[in-house]
């Protein structure tokens, strides 16, 4: 699967930041167009057709919230949204308003490059629809709805499943709390937190080998759930 | 503008309050004595010198004085006095009052003086804090990125490697310093406004381990938590971050292999959570200190970090209505307990058995 090599749109205020991310991505073959500004990155999108979308959420001529809401009027293309620690509200929003993921500075450069290769393998499986998902030890047949944890096929629940499969339909990416809520319980339930909670806590169990130190279903705390794929 | 409108206010009060004052007296008069009168009045001018200070008391204590010889002295509504009596009543009353609302007025400017110290304090050993613990690292960062500038022909390449790695390690501590810091601040100006949703312990936990993943490697955390814990109604990212700086903790001061253990149970109406280390722990008559502010240990001065920690975990438990607490174990080092009072979630529609 070819995952890097596809144009990244950066759109970062700060010069040297940007000069350190466009150096890295450039090592790691990924190719990137950057600018400085909402404005120039929107005419950006049209002009240039890049494949994913990098945006600080603190930019100074534009609200990011706003960048993000006016760019899906026209376009699908994943967004992953960098933003300061400790505003899990704004990240919330964010993701509510259509971006795909986000990362907290400050982070790694290869903790960026696997979330742009989940991007991508996301907008790609779009088009193939898989029949098995595997990610370390746990084996999910999606056509069959049946579950494996190294080799032995695990019972779970129809809940506990379509959970799961949001979660797969995602994998590498962050699922906000209220996704999972409406999708999995209905839009009448959003405020039901602690059903998710609750029916998390089963699915760990019978899905990680410790519970208190998941592997694969993370949580972000505050924003929602995240299924590690450590396929490759 | 605002000043003038509560300077007017004060004074109307001083007014209003002896007005007050003898129309409840005239409803007493019949009833009482003179003594009950004056202590009335006595009562007005204490309660305006609590409230707006010494200047106003003296006004409400005159008019008061003023009120009384009008209204209950012989002649009756004159300002004329013919009864001694009354006379020296009057005298002292108004030295009362006077003396009172003075000593009143004492007490309250050396609150103010106390909680100005305090803050002075906070102020300087923040600054002290800061400037030591940025600053070396700082320094460190300075220095390495210079010598890479100016002497790059004569480095090799796993100098170069190292000098990275300084530099990355010094801007990671001068991160986590500065997230501490600013979590302080927002917490103490009440900036922090608690989000509390339904959360599992063992999820919190969970995450809390996965961020301290690096410094973890080398070192066994041993969960035991029991089964069936309730939900806690807690702010998930602050509970997060008392996981976090309590592990932290056990980090800094326990050797690098040392397992840290976390406990938790319930019973009634708590749920405990315990974390325990294995190193020298901490003695008992330091047990209250050590959650304040800028609080350090004595051998601690060459470790890194601000004494901000443990006063976060408290501020942040108490928000929750809990209490964090030392406990001395036998053959454990640091033993903190957390007690949060248990609130019991809304029922749940089980749409399948489990």
């Amino acid at each position: 699967m070819i995952l890097n090599n596809s144009k990244i749109l950066l759109i970062e205020d700060d010069l040297q930041t940007r000069r350190f991310l466009k150096k890295n991505l450039n090592a790691r073959d990924w190719e990137v167009i950057d600018t400085d500004s909402g404005t120039s990155g929107l005419a950006l999108i049209n002009e240039a057709m890049p494949d994913l979308l990098i945006l600080d959420l603190g930019l100074p001529d534009m609200d990011g919230i706003s960048i993000i809401k006016h760019l899906r009027q026209f376009s699908t293309i994943p967004i992953l949204v960098l933003s300061a620690r400790s505003l899990e509200q704004s990240k919330i929003n964010a993701l509510d308003a259509g971006a795909d993921d986000y990362l907290t500075k400050p982070f790694g450069i290869g903790e960026l490059n696997s979330r742009l290769q989940a991007l991508m393998r996301r907008i790609s499986q779009t088009t193939v629809t898989q029949e098995i998902f595997e990610t370390g030890a746990l084996k999910v047949d999606l056509s069959k709805r049946q579950v494996f944890v190294s080799q032995k096929e695990i019972k779970i629940t129809p809940t506990e499943y379509h959970i799961l499969f949001i979660l797969i339909q995602h994998a590498g990416l962050v699922v906000t709390y209220k996704h999972l809520l409406k999708n999995v319980w209905g839009m009448q339930h959003l405020d039901n937190q602690h059903y998710l909670r609750i029916y998390m806590r089963r699915l760990r169990h019978k899905i990680e080998e410790n519970p208190t130190q998941p592997r694969y279903l993370l949580t972000e705390t505050g924003v929602g759930y995240r299924l590690l794929n450590i396929t490759i | 503008m605002i000043f003038k409108r509560n300077i007017c206010i004060q004074y109307m009060g001083s007014v209003l309050i002896p007005i007050l004052c003898t129309l409840i007296n005239f409803a007493l008069e019949p009833i009482t004595g003179r003594a009950t009168l004056l202590m009335m009045y006595l009562f007005g001018v204490f309660l305006v010198a609590s409230r707006w200070g010494y200047g106003v008391s003296i006004v409400a204590s005159l008019f008061s004085a003023l009120l009384f010889d009008f209204y209950f002295t012989v002649p009756f509504f004159s300002l004329w006095m013919t009864n001694v009596e009354d006379f020296i009543a009057l005298i002292i009353m108004i030295s009362v009052g006077t003396i009172t609302s003075n000593l009143l007025n004492q007490a309250k400017n050396a609150h103010i003086a106390k909680a100005k110290a305090e803050d002075e304090a906070l102020r300087n050993s923040l600054l002290s804090a800061i400037s030591h613990d940025l600053r070396t690292p700082l320094t460190r960062v300075i220095g390495v990125a210079t010598t890479l500038m100016e002497s790059h022909d004569h480095i090799s390449k796993a100098e170069i490697q190292e000098f990275s790695h300084v530099i990355f390690d010094e801007s990671q501590r001068m991160s986590e310093l500065m997230n501490k810091i600013l979590d302080m601040a927002k917490l103490s100006t009440g900036q922090i406004s608690i989000h509390r949703e339904w959360n599992t312990l063992e999820e919190i936990l969970g995450s809390a381990l996965k961020r301290l993943e690096k410094e973890l490697v080398s070192r066994p955390v041993n969960t035991h938590l029991s089964e069936n814990l309730p939900l806690i109604w807690v702010d998930s990212v602050l509970f997060e971050q008392v996981i976090v700086n309590l592990i932290e903790n056990a980090i800094k001061y326990t050797p690098p292999s040392s397992p840290i253990e976390v406990e938790a149970n319930f019973s009634q109406s708590y749920l405990t959570m315990t974390i325990s280390d294995y190193g020298i722990g901490i003695p008992k008559t330091l047990e209250h200190k050590i959650f304040d502010k800028f609080f350090r240990l004595e051998h601690e001065t060459e470790q890194n970090g601000v004494g901000l920690g443990l006063s976060l975990c408290r501020s942040i438990i108490e928000m929750h209505g809990g209490v964090i607490q030392l406990k001395q174990v036998p053959h454990k080092g640091a033993v903190f307990v957390i007690n949060l009072p248990i609130v019991h979630p809304p029922a749940m529609l089980l749409d399948e058995s489990i």
